[in-house]
């Protein structure tokens, strides 16, 4: 899955951690999504994309083969 | 920790509290152990050493903010490719071992039967694990 996470936060003028401490996850874990290590549970996408006042399928897009 | 009162702290600073504090107590817990093993009180060092231990095995579990989901996926894909290194390893030495043994070309040490019994205790752990997970959802 391919995510804009790392555009919506720099965007906002946060830090890693900033975000991280808003969605109550360890900045590793906002810095693995943004890296596309690691996808995070809907329940998390949907607390980011709240966060961001956008809509889940905005932040997050599924890689096509 | 221990419940919502404590969390005028914001996640990223109780987590590096929590973890602290798991850390200082299993720091703790070995140092109790070996000190009081030292000094001739291996009872007392082996308690000293299990309340250490409950104690931050109790942090990790009440503990909201230690770990995260991601933490849980590491720790889950963890497990994962260990019991599936232990299951390969089983199903290459238990049956080979014994037909070395029954060919004459090879006595495995006692503490290689040992090994591959552990492994097969685990995989019953595992089974029944997987049972009690299985019925609960």
């Amino acid at each position: 899955m391919k995510n804009r996470v790392r555009a919506y936060r720099n965007d906002a003028d946060m830090s890693q951690a900033d975000l991280a401490a808003a969605v109550d996850v360890s900045r590793q874990t906002i810095n693995s999504i943004e890296r596309d290590r690691y996808d995070p549970s809907l329940e998390l996408a949907f607390k980011l994309a709240d966060h961001f006042d956008c809509l889940v399928e905005d932040l997050f897009e599924r890689e096509t083969d | 920790m221990f419940g919502t009162d404590t969390n005028e702290l914001d996640p990223l600073a109780r987590r590096k509290r929590d973890r602290r504090i798991f850390g200082g107590l299993i720091g703790l817990a070995m140092l109790a152990f070996f000190t009081l093993d030292y000094v001739g009180q291996p009872l007392v060092a082996v308690g000293a050493y299990w309340l250490f231990f409950v104690a931050a095995v109790a942090v990790v579990y009440t503990s909201d903010a230690i770990m995260d989901e991601r933490d849980r996926a590491l720790e889950r894909h963890t497990s994962h490719t260990a019991v599936q290194l232990v299951g390969a390893g089983l199903i290459v030495l238990a049956p080979g071992l014994n037909a070395l043994a029954e060919a004459n070309v090879y006595d495995a040490p006692p503490i290689l039967d040992g090994v591959v019994f552990g492994w097969g205790i685990v995989f019953v752990l595992w089974g029944v694990a997987y049972l009690y997970e299985r019925s609960q959802q």
